[in-house]
């Protein structure tokens, strides 16, 4: 049996121009908070975005940017709705608040049905916020996104720190082009990363942000969306 | 409808299928249709039926056959298996998983023990099980 969904995926793709897959290989470091408010900045620089939440278990890029009431549509597949000016399809729009227990392959299998049957039409950027960890549906991403960018996030902490050192190294090893490494949750000491090639800069911890959760004008008054404006204007 | 994007998975699939296999001409697309997707065997097979009048030249007088393929699910907790009318789901639950299969998880629940983790043994998904054709 053929499955035939994933020799669609450069279609449905072919008009997007870049996809930043944006990857935390350790919970908890920000990644969903910098995939929406990247995506957000970019698309206030006037830049055609679009957003895909495939952190299924913990989708929360739609809370982030205060996405409630939007819905897709149905066409020759699934048109995702544009709220805050992005393009956005999360898997909250079918699980309807509930908890989402899906086991690996189950996430990779979920991913690869949004990938095939949704239609993006023409986008500058593709943000992506990635399964977390490096299991199956990590792995299937960058298998069937070729073009992906990895964008890193890490934090100052030990433990974050030796979680990515490992996970670049694997995701070199499988020749995932990496777009830069970004440190969350600064103290303002330089980051362990400061000297690595693709160190794009850090973000400073910002404990006004959690207020501004779902309020996307607000986000973007924050020293966090200031900081990654500053490394998003890097990407154009 | 959504099953339109599926269908020219299928056919795009089909092409790189008969070009692997060297076939000169397609004469039978069999396809395998899971109970979770919730699509309707017949307008899918005329979708992509209709697909195919405009695909690559060795596709264009195929046949499309659909085989329905019967949904169970086993129960990680108490090993229970279970079909999906035993999972009594709702229709707007249903509507959700046609999107989605995985979404099954989120809706439904093993009949003996309530638990919420169970594995799809098969019946998800849209999928060629066999295409035929010649090589001349």
């Amino acid at each position: 049996m053929i499955d035939p969904r994933s020799s669609i995926i450069e279609k449905r793709l072919a008009g997007v121009k870049r996809v930043i897959a944006v990857t935390g290989w350790k919970g908890g470091i920000g990644k969903s908070s910098i995939a929406s408010v990247l995506a957000l900045l970019l698309a206030r620089k006037g830049h055609r975005t679009a957003l895909l939440d495939l952190d299924f278990t913990g989708a929360s890029d739609h809370i982030i940017l205060g996405i409630n009431d939007a819905h897709y549509t149905e066409e020759t597949g699934i048109n995702p709705p544009v709220a805050c000016g992005i393009t956005f399809m999360s898997m909250s729009f079918f699980s309807q608040g509930r908890a989402v227990p899906l086991r690996g392959s189950d996430v990779s299998q979920a991913a690869l049905e949004l990938l095939a049957v949704t239609q993006w039409g023409e986008q500058d950027f593709l943000v992506v916020d990635m399964p977390p960890g490096i299991g199956d549906a990590s792995l299937d991403m960058v298998r069937w996104i070729k073009r992906a960018e990895l964008l890193a996030v890490t934090t100052p902490a030990v433990l974050a720190v030796e979680t990515l050192r490992r996970s670049l190294a694997l995701f070199e090893r499988l020749n995932v082009p990496l777009l830069g490494i970004v440190e969350n949750l600064s103290a303002g000491v330089p980051s362990r990363f400061s000297h690595h090639a693709k160190f794009l800069g850090a973000i400073r911890c910002d404990p006004n942000l959690e207020a501004t959760t779902g309020q996307p004008e607000w986000i973007l008054k924050t020293s966090f969306a200031e900081d990654l404006g500053k490394i998003a204007a890097v990407f154009g | 409808m959504h099953e339109w994007a599926l269908a020219e998975a299928v056919v795009t699939s089909a092409t790189e299928t008969a070009r692997q296999q060297k076939l000169s001409a397609v004469e039978e697309i069999v396809l395998n249709i899971g109970e979770l997707q919730s699509i309707d065997n017949e307008m899918f097979a005329e979708l992509v039926q209709g697909q195919l009048s405009s695909a690559a030249a060795e596709l264009r007088g195929a046949k499309v056959r659909v085989v329905k393929g019967e949904a169970a699910f086993e129960c990680q907790a108490c090993k229970k298996e279970f079909s999906e009318k035993d999972a009594k789901v709702g229709e707007e639950e249903r509507e959700a998983i046609h999107f989605v299969p995985e979404m099954a998880h989120v809706y439904m629940r093993c009949p003996a023990c309530g638990s919420p983790d169970f594995s799809i043994v098969r019946g998800r998904g849209v999928f060629i099980q066999e295409i035929t054709g010649r090589h001349d």
